[in-house]
């Protein structure tokens, strides 16, 4: 039964970062990149930690996957931030 | 043909010959992974035996790193320490002429992300170079980390303000204080009796250890030593190279 679940979260997480990988590629300006990079990496990066964590089972790991996301969670959106600042502030010369 | 253009054919020269003869020896190297090779028979199964014995020391890369192999560490860090410098002597001029501000400093978001960042890196910095002996991290793993939470400050707030927290005199003179702190115990390991970077003998000075956990808490001085250098050269190479050499603006 957690098989199905790790498979499911794996694929999600794959999906995503799959995603926002071909939107680096395909999108036409930077704005749209960062856009897709971090919205999709964000989530992807996030549920292939959750798919670990069940297949590894309770253990001390939950703690640093969980700090691990929060870090993510705080950092990509950060760089995101930069890139399209930064994009826009030399644009705008 | 101007002095410099010779002199970089020449350059290009001695770097060619050198380069063909490390090419010519690769040939008589073992095959990659080959059973019978002398490394694979003698020294690695000696390790993976008795270090835990030998050092008390958990984790055999760490043991290998800082104890059997501390010479070859200690001039790896000297590198570390010479390309800190080298970069240096290369980069550095005398202060510009013309006053150009930029204004390159982050977002208040960046520098607020920023200052709850870096105590938690300098943490998990430190956090590696304490635990280098039982998991995998060490002196070279914990310095790049406290080295670019520097950086990260200096992205952030600017260089000048991350140089009014580690002034460029601090840098050298800790980069160097690093490499001392290794060598300095190869030292004091002959003072008392011992070979050079012989750590077991440390047992005579440090209270409540044996030949065998001298050696372990050694590793944690050397690693300490180890990391000091990386983190100042990183940081130092970073502040030549992000300046043009000038150490008053730049990212």
């Amino acid at each position: 039964m957690m098989d199905i679940w790790v498979n499911l979260f794996l694929i999600g997480g794959l999906f995503f970062i799959f995603v926002g990988t071909l939107g680096v590629l395909r999108f036409p300006d930077i704005y749209c990149r960062a856009h897709a990079l971090n919205k999709a990496m964000t989530l992807g990066i996030s549920l292939l930690l959750i798919s670990a964590t069940l297949h590894i089972g309770v253990s001390d790991l939950w703690v640093k996957a969980f700090a691990i996301m929060i870090f993510q969670y705080s950092t990509i959106p950060l760089s995101g931030h930069v890139l399209a600042l930064t994009a826009f502030r030399f644009s705008s010369k | 043909m101007s002095l410099l253009k010779e002199f970089k054919v020449l350059a290009f020269l001695v770097v060619l010959v050198t380069g063909a003869v490390l090419v010519y020896a690769i040939g008589d190297f073992p095959d990659w992974g080959d059973p019978i090779s002398p490394a694979s028979e003698h020294v690695s199964s000696y390790y993976i035996e008795n270090a835990i014995h030998d050092t008390a020391v958990p984790n055999i890369v760490t043991a290998l790193l800082a104890d059997y192999r501390g010479f070859d560490t200690m001039f790896e860090t000297v590198v570390v320490f010479v390309a800190g410098i080298a970069v240096l002597f290369m980069l550095r001029r005398p202060k510009r002429e013309s006053e150009v501000s930029m204004d390159v400093s982050g977002s208040p978001i960046v520098k607020t992300a920023t200052r709850i960042m870096v105590p938690m890196m300098q943490l998990f910095a430190l956090y590696i170079v304490a635990h280098g002996h039982h998991s995998p991290g060490g002196g070279f793993q914990g310095g790049v980390i406290l080295g670019a939470s520097l950086i990260l400050m200096a992205i952030a707030f600017g260089l000048p303000s991350a140089l009014k927290k580690i002034s460029n005199k601090a840098t050298v003179m800790l980069s160097a204080l690093g490499v001392l702190i290794f060598s300095g115990i190869g030292i004091l390991c002959m003072f008392l009796g011992g070979n050079f970077l012989d750590y077991s003998v440390l047992s005579a000075i440090l209270p409540g250890t044996d030949r065998v956990m001298a050696r372990s808490h050694a590793m944690l001085g050397v690693e300490i030593g180890v990391a000091l250098t990386v983190m100042t050269a990183m940081f130092s190479i970073y502040a030549d190279l992000a300046s043009e050499g000038q150490l008053d603006q730049g990212l």
